[in-house]
């Protein structure tokens, strides 16, 4: 089996793949309106017709939860992205440069290391004010400097390869190896830390969410749906867990592809990561 | 029929209570009474704060130069008496005797420095009531001269409030701003220790000057935001008393034998702040179609599990100056598009609501934004905290807010002038009404509440044509108590006056 | 080693630097006036720029972050325009329950994860070694906030075993104060402790491959020497790394926890002053935030140099 077969095949990956089909046919899948309201229905239980029950206004919490899939792994993946470009640029250039700029950047990724993610990203997300993506740019921030520090460790132990050095006597100029040599061979620890960490992401947007600073109402986001069920929670136990299984499955989902892909694409890594991560 | 058998259980409710409350036969002395309350105030200097549920606390702390009987009349409080010598000239006589908790004396040189403290800008007193105050002259130890820049039969209403709560001025000088967390006033208990988001201890005045009042050696008020869970801890006896109790629990915690629950319509009400100084809610035609496309009792019922009544304007039933013959308007989706027309928005419009962020504030929102989603108005919500409300609400940039509560307050001068009045606190130049400024002023400047009642009835009735705002409903005030607490009433303020409470053994 | 340890603790000082400058331009960028949080909307245009000008708000920033840094040096954080509390006060009162929670999570997630992993490294690959991994993959997946709100519904409201939330002192009873603590302990350490666990695992099946233990074995010391003397002792310097950086995210973890279970700690303080945009008291938590993970890294190093026999050799 080829190790492309090998991961998408894999329990995490099609996870991963049903979460996204949801996402993208959302509005096809869901039985109802994830906004339209029923007064009447306020806090209804679970019935044939609205699976999951209505929430406080009698809105299907069901189609609220598909729905709400498009903005939670919307928000993860724009996160994702945001750190992987931000983190994976300057882990090249500190790794390349070693003079005061790598000393400064890197000074500046410990002091964001220090400070407790979910504050910073708490405040980073206060200041920009609500919205999926001011809470998405507020977790990438808060994730760059681990893609940072992971590029540049990297970036140092191939500088000390041969092909490196080969390269440049062979008068190949900076950009030139960093572009064609060194950037191909870091991308496959990117990914898999990126895999791990769209899970993480996911949890992050709940956590912003639950907090008050993430997604708005009437959106339905997953961290959103918690936040407002969870004052039921005696009345109407649906409210609060039917987001967080969904929350939960997504984390999951997302882990147990990075493992696969760490342990395909680099095994030595995954020996280091198993160590650290979480 | 569902509606009268909720009427009737109120009553029975009510009639419970005041046999409770009214049961003044057998006090006890001591115990500790545990209140329980979801928010912490956040000072406890009566002239600086300004949340309402900061007053279950000030109660007990401070005594007003007024005070509120339980039918919110005014009684005498560390004021004996007073008397309006001339339109602007009032004489207060005081209690004599009287020790603020520093063991410093209450006289007059104590009232005439605290009216000065907060009408001193350098205080940043939130108290506005007494700027109507010109200056308090000391004619003896125990008598006070209010002379007044604009005639008003009002003070003693404001001396009542926040305004006419007494601290120490000896404390205050020598804490300075720790004062707010370390109170010193004349009332019933003394404070004790406050420890941030968890308890605030309180112990009794031995010294107070009222015998019916201080039965209890200790109160304290538990700190416990997570409404669930404060509704679990007074069911499990670990909390006496809980103000404001969450609509979603009032039928569990009747069922339930070990306690009381008290509930009364209230005076205040949720609404949706509409800023009629700009478009689109300019135009009245647009304002007046948006109130008919709500169905206020299906919000009342769904959201806040029919505890209150649908409001039909911002004076309350439960107040005096109610006007018996104001309906809500129904929901009338024809008759709010063919206003829409009216205004010249036949096809709807976007607009943009600020939302506090409170739950109730949020959940009111989300609901009128589905409602009015039916006429074609689009309602985009923006939550805010309190600081970015106010931003906007200065700088009168916002279209709509579902914000601050207002209206819980005894006088409906209270209400309607900071509102409607042209030169009003929180309206500036929202929205004018040249007749409602002079009904509004001439009620301020009566003395009779007859006169004042038909004056407020005209004015509300201008204010309701104009669909000024949009009032949803008037929440009940509620409390819920151990049956061992006796001697709490609940009147329609909803404000913990805790001074005559003593427990049973 | 000393002048190692040295070393680190002096790099320290710039971090903390940059970590409060950082904070500090962050936090200037959220809109939200303090001048308006003290006088309300009530106030006069010239009423709020007299206060700002006392505040010092109407600064540019830079010149605000070198007074607020003068006084920091002294011990002065400020007082919250919100609360009138001096901000260091604010926090002190806060830090006792945040660090007994921390404490008490700590030791449940060392004890858990450890009891986990040991039983787990036992006989990889057994059942007991597959349970522990799913029980570990869930506890990493599970988000905080939800599993509290699990714990609660399940635990406390419906069972009443312990109290849903709220913080009893210590000094109000020792029994009431562990009985409020359990769930939010077993909140904070669920995900900690999974960590734990698996990397118990890793480095104790690691060790025991090494020939020295096989050797040992073979000349035949009980399991339990070999285990204690061998395995173990050197199983622990990556142990010891891992729960150094777990007890750095702590504080993290505190955020969720304290908000749900209403402990009065330096987590809630944080959301709370976030919230409603009180930059004094934000800037003096994360202060203390960071030095707390600051210390939880220089104990990892400390720990590492003096646990690692083959580091210590050097």
């Amino acid at each position: 089996m080829s190790a492309g077969r090998r991961v998408v095949t894999s329990p995490g990956a099609l996870l991963v793949l049903a979460l996204v089909a949801v996402a993208m046919f959302a509005p096809a899948l869901a039985p109802h309106s994830p906004v339209m309201q029923r007064l009447e229905a306020a806090l209804a239980p679970p019935s044939r017709a609205y699976l999951l029950g209505g929430d406080e206004f009698g809105r299907d919490v069901l189609s609220r939860l598909i729905h709400g899939a498009r903005i939670s792994l919307g928000v993860a993946g724009l996160a994702i992205a945001i750190s992987l470009v931000a983190g994976t640029a300057v882990g090249l250039v500190t790794g390349v440069r070693r003079d005061w700029l790598d000393a400064a950047l890197m000074r500046l990724m410990d002091a964001l290391l220090t400070v407790p993610s979910l504050v910073l990203a708490l405040a980073v997300a206060a200041a920009l004010g609500p919205g999926p993506g001011n809470a998405a740019i507020a977790i990438g921030l808060v994730y760059i400097p681990h893609f940072a520090r992971l590029v540049r460790a990297q970036v140092l132990s191939l500088a000390e390869r041969e092909f490196v050095g080969a390269a440049r006597a062979l008068g190949a100029g900076e950009t030139r190896i960093l572009i064609r040599h060194i950037l191909p061979n870091v991308l496959p620890t990117v990914v898999v830390l990126a895999s791990v960490n769209a899970g993480f992401a996911i949890m992050w947007e709940a956590s912003l969410s639950f907090l008050g600073v993430g997604v708005q109402p009437p959106a339905p986001s997953w961290g959103a749906m918690l936040r407002t069920g969870y004052p039921y929670i005696e009345h109407a136990p649906w409210l609060a867990i039917a987001p967080g299984c969904a929350i939960l499955v997504a984390v999951l989902g997302f882990m147990v592809l990075g493992d696969r892909l760490q342990r395909l694409l680099d095994p030595r890594l995954a020996r280091t990561l198993s160590r650290g991560v979480a | 029929m569902r509606l009268d058998m909720r009427k009737a259980l109120i009553v029975t409710v009510l009639v419970l209570g005041l046999m409770w409350t009214g049961d003044l036969s057998a006090q006890q002395r001591g115990g500790t009474l545990r209140v329980g309350q979801a928010r912490s105030p956040v000072s406890l200097d009566p002239h600086l704060g300004v949340s309402l549920h900061e007053f279950h606390v000030l109660y007990a702390i401070f005594d007003g130069l007024v005070m509120y009987d339980e039918n919110l009349g005014l009684r005498p409080g560390l004021a004996e008496s007073w008397q309006r010598v001339d339109s602007r000239t009032w004489v207060f006589r005081l209690r004599k005797g009287v020790k603020f908790h520093d063991g410093t004396d209450f006289d007059a040189a104590a009232v005439k420095w605290n009216v000065e403290r907060i009408k001193n800008p350098e205080t940043r007193a939130r108290v506005r009531d007494l700027e109507v105050v010109d200056a308090v002259e000391v004619v003896d130890p125990h008598t006070v001269r209010f002379r007044l820049r604009t005639p008003t039969g009002l003070l003693p209403t404001f001396l009542a409030e926040r305004g006419g709560l007494m601290v120490s001025p000896a404390a205050v000088q020598r804490l300075g701003p720790d004062h707010g967390r370390q109170p010193i006033g004349t009332g019933p208990y003394r404070f004790v220790e406050w420890k941030a988001d968890d308890h605030i201890t309180l112990a009794r005045w031995e010294q107070y000057w009222d015998r019916d009042a201080a039965y209890l050696d200790r109160i304290v008020y538990r700190i416990i935001p997570d409404e669930s869970v404060l509704v679990t801890n007074l069911r499990g006896g670990q909390v006496d008393l809980v103000m404001d109790v969450p609509p979603k629990d009032l039928g569990g915690l009747k069922r339930e034998g070990s306690l009381a629950v008290h509930q009364r319509p209230g005076l205040g009400f949720y609404w949706i702040n509409l800023n009629s100084g700009a478009p689109p809610f300019d135009k009245k035609a647009v304002r007046q179609a948006l109130a008919l496309a709500l169905d206020r009792p299906a919000m009342l019922r769904g959201l806040y599990f029919g505890a209150g009544t649908p409001a039909a304007g911002p004076v309350a039933p439960a107040s005096w100056a109610f006007n018996g013959a104001l309906k809500p308007p129904g929901r009338d989706l024809a008759l709010a598009r063919r206003k829409l027309a009216e205004g010249g928005l036949p096809n709807g419009f976007t607009f943009k609501m600020l939302v506090g962020s409170t739950p109730m504030y949020r959940t009111n929102a989300t609901a009128v934004q589905a409602q009015l989603d039916e006429i074609g108005v689009k309602a985009e919500l923006e939550i805010a905290e309190t600081v970015k409300v106010l931003q906007q609400v200065v700088a009168r940039t916002y279209q709509a807010s579902s914000t601050i509560w207002i209206g819980l307050n005894p006088d409906p001068d209270l209400v309607l002038h900071p509102l409607y009045h042209s030169q009003g606190l929180f309206n500036k130049d929202r929205y004018r009404n040249a007749r409602v400024d002079e009904l509004l002023d001439r009620a301020r400047a009566a003395e009779g509440q007859d006169e004042r009642r038909a004056l407020y009835r005209d004015a509300v009735d201008l204010i309701v044509e104009d669909a000024a705002d949009l009032w949803l409903y008037h929440p009940d005030v509620t409390a819920a108590m151990s049956r061992k607490v006796r001697g709490v009433p609940l009147p329609a303020d909803g404000r913990l006056r805790i001074r005559g409470a003593w427990l049973e053994p | 080693m000393g002048a190692s340890i040295a070393g680190r603790i002096a790099l320290t000082v710039p971090t903390l630097l940059l970590v409060s400058g950082l904070v500090f331009s962050l936090l200037l960028l959220l809109p939200g006036d303090p001048v308006l949080l003290i006088l309300g909307p009530e106030a006069s245009p010239e009423e709020r720029q007299t206060l700002a000008r006392e505040l010092g708000t109407d600064r540019p920033v830079p010149v605000q972050y070198l007074a607020w840094l003068t006084r920091a040096l002294q011990g002065d954080l400020g007082r919250s325009p919100r609360t009138q509390q001096p901000v260091v006060r604010a926090i002190g009162e806060r830090l006792p329950p945040t660090l007994e929670l921390a404490g008490l999570g700590m030791a449940l997630a060392i004890a858990g994860g450890g009891i986990l992993g040991l039983a787990a490294a036992w006989r990889p690959g057994s059942w007991l070694d597959r349970l522990s991994l799913g029980v570990c993959t869930l506890g990493v997946a599970v988000p905080t906030f939800w599993l509290g709100i699990l714990l609660v519904l399940g635990l406390s409201l419906h069972l009443g075993l312990v109290p849903p939330s709220g913080y009893v002192p210590p000094r109000e009873g020792l029994v009431a104060n562990l009985r409020a603590m359990v769930l939010p302990a077993i909140t904070v350490a669920a995900t900690m402790g999974a960590v734990i666990a698996r990397t118990v695992r890793a480095s104790v099946v690691e060790v025991a491959g090494e020939t020295y233990v096989v050797t040992a074995r073979a000349k035949g010391l009980p399991e339990v020497a070999v285990f204690l003397r061998h395995v173990l002792r050197n199983a622990l310097a990556p142990i010891l790394a891992v729960v150094g950086l777990q007890v750095g995210r702590l504080m993290g973890g505190m955020v969720i926890t304290e908000t749900i279970f209403a402990i009065p700690g330096i987590g809630r303080l944080a959301v709370d002053s976030v919230l409603a945009r009180d930059f004094l008291t934000v800037q003096g938590v994360v202060l203390v935030m960071a030095v707390w993970v600051l210390l939880a890294n220089l104990a990892v190093d400390v720990l590492h140099l003096v646990a690692d026999p083959r580091i210590r050799r050097l």
